[in-house]
């Protein structure tokens, strides 16, 4: 390591000189290397791995700290730490939140596992959080939501639903009720960069937006980031969702699942080699289509046959070839189907006539990693990621007639013809990545990935067929074929006990259809401690993103389209700036307040009349660019710990946007601009067996485009170019000039885990009840007509969900007892069971 | 499964999922009174101006005219007149000149209204100059396939004209010939009946459907027609050009065999073109869930409606 070093040391100084000259970059990296080479010699590392003690699934984000120097990390996405440390000796700490802390004494260089046992096993009732305090983290604008606490709020249906909860959280604005769109910071739903297990996913709809792709049972962790984007993200403006599939219980095989009222779920896990490798295989399936399907065939007298359902599959494998590298295969494929054909016959004494129509609809994505984790050194981590994401919206439709003329038999007709309609995207990436822990005071991650897309903007396809004469034809736009590559170094520096900084620089280009952009993105956040509880922050951030989302934004239908920038279509690009206060009060509540300022440029909408029912066709010329601005102010207010868990969210904002060709030039107020918005989440836990939670959320209705007033078209005496004369114009004085009105709704949950001593099989029954006070929340408004006053035009509004009470069976089954230490837990150099002391 | 139990289940399902759809009624707010100007000066006619007022979204009662408002039109650098109301028998009200000018091509205008405690209004317009053009080379009863292999017939001609360089141009062009319909007399028998009928036109020229801001229909399946073509002069600024019009017909024995068809190019104020364009994706989009709302183009200050010029030039062929 001395060597690594001293090496290093000439080679940076030379850096140093040609680094100075180039600005930013070479100031950020100068800054880095400056600040860890001047540290005094270290004197001992060690790294490991937090895992759960009962499953060894690997715990992200647990605090590694020493209670001597004060000093600590956390684990990175694969819970993986490394600390090095100036002292002899270190008291380690490894804490997470829901499990017991665990403690060892070391005093040499090496490595040290960590296993964590869940309260929960030890019949504690009270969740007990990290210490890994908001105040003390330099990133900001960042929440890690718990998946047991994401099971436990009461949810549409009872399908737990992970997109639903972080609309919850303060700066995220859902959609139209009921739906997964997401509007973080006043961006748009394109720009939110959604991950699972480092895989973009594409669309996260299932039914419509109703309910989201990712199943509860097979996350591990979500992690959202609304500003402040380390340099490791790139590619989206507005933010990222992170989600980690879990990888499968280690030591035993466990069966889990649900019996919902809309899906059933069930997951197996276990080990293929124990303490070696292991797998977890999860789905779920709706029967609304077992169910709905005899009833409307014998509604419709057996001339409909109609059906909707969508399934999930997640899987994944990995295998532990040494402490030091793991490979890890991870697949995601979900689809939704919608489909049903009706036929209709016919026959009398001339004429048998048969005709019918057949229609189909699916979605879905697909996403596969492989993923390979090498410690490289105690101090440094790297990860390899080969990775596919397939997104494909597939809409077809037959008509069939035949008749048979009985008197003249040469008369007899056959008809069929036939429309498709698909599109998609195909990603095919590379990334390599890098976690280096020089020093205490620095965690630097670095690498590069590589993108190549395939856009399927849209091709249909015409067939027909008379008799015996056929012809088939496939129009549409081609395939596009796109290059995304991206390079950052980041590094979380503490600059001095009080004052932290994470400082990095992300360069991105894309080449499409010889195009060529690129951009280079600062990044920073810093905190500084003004009190041993209490800090100010402060993140400033540039991000560029050079794919577009062709939506009708609102209701999360398939047809959205995913496409390139191009010669004509610019990328988006933003910068944010936030000023933050964060104060944790007895180590049980902890306060957050943040202000927000984001500007956007080239973010696209859909020109005057334009929509995304005709946009798969010539589709530049369907879209306008243009600026955005949002601010705000988000108030967060969170208890980890104790009986009663959860948060109270506020968020005061304005957004806006401005097209040349919308509105004459002026800004007008974003769609979904809304200027309150207030979540409160609390689950209470009365004893081990029964638990009830709640949330409420209010919010300012979203914004709409209303015709307001009405006059004559032009009449042009010398002959009527327009053709319109006779009708009105419908006029409205400025874009999104009206607001639907207020959403709010309540919603309650109890849960009930009975104490079963039944071979290992734990039951949890979920009562659900969604809108408790039945409030009519706008799904969509129309203009119409009154019903009690008929003829007066009126606003008509539609809502969906009244009050809904669901009853959702959970349960987990151990095919056996977990073992307590295995050979991979006892993998140590300083470290044995004996000094890994629980507290 | 028996029958009550699949009820029940649809009921429970559906209920629970989809068809809580509820209609609530909210009431629309109310507009601000205003006056709506809409006065189209065509080159070489006499100014014929309607004012009136907006209504609300819920008014069944249509025009609001206004007969008493102060009405000014004045040719900026020359006259300056106070017009006069008229009623037309379909109860609109325009407003003429005393002195029956006449509008002049190049001439900028300017017009004032006010009317007892509505805001005045204000605008201004620039009438431009004619555009000479040629209609040449008329083929009839030509056929194209479309993609259902259905035969369309139509005619064709050539429209060629030079865009004035240096300057935004827009232009309307509109084909009006006499057709005859089938009508039964007082004797019960089928009779030819001649009509002034407005072709259904298209060109197959990439320049000039690009150049509209009126996006063109899908023109895969069949082929779409239009009663005017309206386009800019974006792709074709400065140019002569020579562009294929087609007019879709029904040649059968029912309508007018060899019509004489007489062209007509509007040069239009971009006022007029940017009026006619949002106008026409308002009606074409005005039902449609997912599309973006338009807003119509409004040059009148303090007020509503369109003030705006063309100049015309006509050809008959053959």
């Amino acid at each position: 390591m001395n060597y690594f070093f001293g090496y290093g040391k000439v080679i940076f100084s030379v850096y140093i000189s040609h680094l100075m000259r180039h600005s930013f970059t070479g100031i950020f990296i100068t800054a880095c290397l400056c600040g860890f080479l001047a540290l005094p010699a270290q004197k001992i590392t060690v790294s490991g791995y937090v895992t759960d003690a009962e499953t060894g699934e690997q715990l992200i984000g647990a605090v590694v700290y020493d209670k001597l120097s004060q000093a600590g990390t956390t684990t990175n996405h694969y819970g993986f730490y490394s600390i090095t440390l100036s002292a002899d000796s270190a008291l380690l700490t490894a804490s997470y939140v829901g499990y017991k802390h665990a403690q060892v004494t070391v005093a040499k260089s090496g490595t040290v596992n960590f296993r964590l046992s869940l309260l929960n096993d030890l019949k504690e009732v009270e969740i007990k959080a990290t210490r890994s305090s908001i105040e003390r983290e330099s990133q900001m604008s960042t929440v890690v939501i718990p998946v047991t606490q994401i099971k436990e709020i009461p949810a549409l249906l009872g399908e737990v639903d992970v997109i639903k909860v972080i609309q919850l959280l303060p700066g995220v604005q859902k959609g139209t009720e009921g739906t997964s769109g997401m509007y973080v910071r006043g961006g748009g739903p394109d720009q939110n960069l959604i991950l699972l297990d480092g895989v973009p996913v594409y669309n996260v709809n299932h039914l419509f937006g109703f309910f989201s792709v990712f199943n509860g049972d097979a996350i591990n962790s979500v992690q959202l980031i609304k500003g402040g984007f380390p340099a490791y993200y790139g590619g989206r403006l507005s933010s990222v969702i992170d989600i980690t599939m879990k990888e499968g219980d280690l030591n035993s095989y466990n069966l889990e699942g649900g019996i919902g009222l809309l899906a059933s779920r069930l997951t197996a896990e276990g080990p293929i080699k124990k303490n070696k490798g292991s797998f977890i295989i999860s789905g779920r399936r709706t029967y609304l289509d077992l169910l709905m399907r005899p009833i409307l065939r014998r509604i419709s007298g057996g001339q409909a046959n109609l059906g909707y359902y969508f399934y999930d599959l997640n899987t994944k494998l990995n295998w532990r070839f040494s402490d030091k590298d793991r490979l890890y295969l991870s697949a995601y494929l979900g689809r939704d189907v919608f489909g049903g054909k009706t036929t209709d016959k016919y026959e009398d004494e001339y004429e048998k006539n048969t005709s019918g129509i057949r229609f189909g609809l699916n979605w879905g994505n697909i996403t596969t990693a492989l993923r390979w984790n090498l410690v490289v050194s105690p101090k440094i981590f790297h990860n390899l990621t080969a990775t596919y994401s397939q997104y494909r919206f597939r809409v077809g439709a037959n008509y069939y007639g035949k008749r048979i003329d009985k008197i003249n038999p040469d008369n007899s007709t056959e008809v069929e013809s036939g429309i498709r309609y698909i599109s998609g995207i195909d990603d095919v990436a590379l990334r390599s990545d890098f976690d280096f822990t020089p020093v205490p005071s620095h965690y630097i991650k670095f690498g590069a990935n590589a993108i190549f897309h395939t856009f399927s903007p849209g091709a249909t396809t015409y067939d027909s067929r008379y008799n015996n004469i056929s012809f088939d034809t496939a129009i549409g736009s081609g395939k596009i074929y796109a290059g995304e590559f991206a390079a950052y170094i980041q590094d979380d520096w503490e600059i001095t006990p009080r004052w932290k900084t994470n400082l990095g620089m992300h360069a991105s280009a894309f080449t499409v259809q010889r195009k060529f952009y690129g951009s280079v993105q600062p990044r920073l956040s810093t905190r500084v401690m003004i009190m041993p509880q209490m800090s100010v922050k402060g993140s400033f951030c540039l991000m560029t993103q050079y794919l577009h989302l062709l939506t009708n934004s609102g209701v999360g239908l398939p047809t959205d389209l995913w496409l390139p920038v191009t010669a004509k279509i610019k990328p988006q690009w933003a910068y944010q700036g936030a000023l933050g206060w964060a104060y944790t009060l007895k180590e049980l509540y902890e306060f957050s307040v943040e202000g927000y300022y984001k500007r956007m440029w080239n973010v696209i909408d859909y020109k005057n009349g334009a929509n995304f029912i005709n946009s798969s066709d010539n589709w530049e010329d369907n879209l306008t660019q243009g600026r955005g601005w949002s601010y705000g102010t988000e108030f967060l207010v969170q208890r980890k710990e104790g009986k009663l868990t959860g948060w109270v969210g506020y968020t005061l904002s304005w957004t806006l946007r401005q097209f040349n060709d919308r509105n004459y030039g002026r800004p007008f107020f974003y769609k979904y601009d809304r200027r309150h918005d207030l979540s409160v989440v609390a689950v209470y836990r009365i004893n081990q067996n029964w638990r009830v939670s709640g949330t409420f959320i209010y919010a300012t209705g979203n914004a709409l485009t209303l015709p307001t007033e009405k006059y004559n078209v032009a009449n042009d005496l010398q002959g009527d170019i327009s053709g319109f004369f006779g009708l009105y114009v419908e006029n409205f004085d400025r874009v999104n000039n009206y607001r639907v009105p207020d959403y709010h709704r309540l919603d309650l949950g109890v849960n009930y885990s009975p104490d079963l001593d039944f071979k290992g099989l734990k039951l949890d029954f979920n009562l659900s009840v969604y809108n408790v006070y039945s409030r009519l929340n706008p799904f969509f408004v129309y203009l119409g007509y009154s019903d009690k006053d008929p003829g007066k035009p009126v606003l008509k509004k539609v809502a969906l969900f009244p009050i809904i009470p669901s009853l959702t069976i959970n349960f987990k089954w151990g095919f056996e007892p977990a073992p307590r230490k295995n050979k991979y837990n006892k993998t140590t150099e300083t470290s044995s069971p004996e000094n890994q002391i629980n507290e | 499964m028996s029958n009550k139990l699949y009820i029940i289940l649809f009921i429970f399902v559906t209920a629970g999922q989809f068809s809580c759809t509820r209609d609530l009624d909210i009431e629309l707010p109310e507009p601000q009174k205003k006056l709506v100007l809409n006065g189209i000066l065509t080159a070489g006619q006499s100014p014929a101006i309607s004012v009136e007022t907006n209504s609300g979204m819920h008014a069944d009662s249509f025009p609001h005219s206004v007969k008493t408002a102060r009405v000014i039109l004045t040719e900026r650098g020359g006259w300056s007149d106070t017009l006069l109301a008229y009623t037309s028998s379909d109860n609109y009200t325009y407003y003429l000149s005393p002195a029956n000018r006449t509008i002049q091509q190049g001439k900028i205008y300017e017009i004032f209204a006010m009317d007892n405690k509505l805001p005045p209004v204000f605008a201004v317009t620039t009438v431009p100059d004619s555009v000479a053009f040629d209609a040449t080379n008329l083929q009839r009863n030509k056929i194209m396939t479309d993609i259902n292999n259905i035969k369309i017939y139509y005619d064709e001609f050539n429209l060629s004209f030079k865009d004035a360089p240096g300057e935004k141009n827009f232009y309307s062009l509109s084909v009006t010939y006499i057709d005859t319909i089938m009508q039964i007399d007082g004797n019960g028998n089928l009779v030819h009946t001649p009509i002034l009928t407005t072709g259904c036109i298209r060109t197959s020229d990439a320049q000039i459907v690009q150049s509209s801001d009126i996006p063109v229909e899908d023109d895969r399946t069949s082929f779409n027609c239009y009663s005017s073509l309206i386009f800019s002069d974006k792709f074709i600024q400065g140019k002569s050009v020579n562009i294929p019009i087609q007019i879709m017909r029904s040649y059968d024995e029912y309508h007018a065999q060899n019509p004489v068809y007489k062209i007509t190019l509007h040069h239009l104020s971009e006022s007029y073109y940017q009026y006619l364009v949002t106008l026409n994706l308002q009606n074409r989009f005005r039902n449609n869930p997912f599309a973006e709302p338009v807003q119509v183009y409004n040059n009148i200050q303090n007020g509503l409606g369109i003030f705006c010029g063309k100049a015309t030039s006509v050809k008959i062929i053959p």
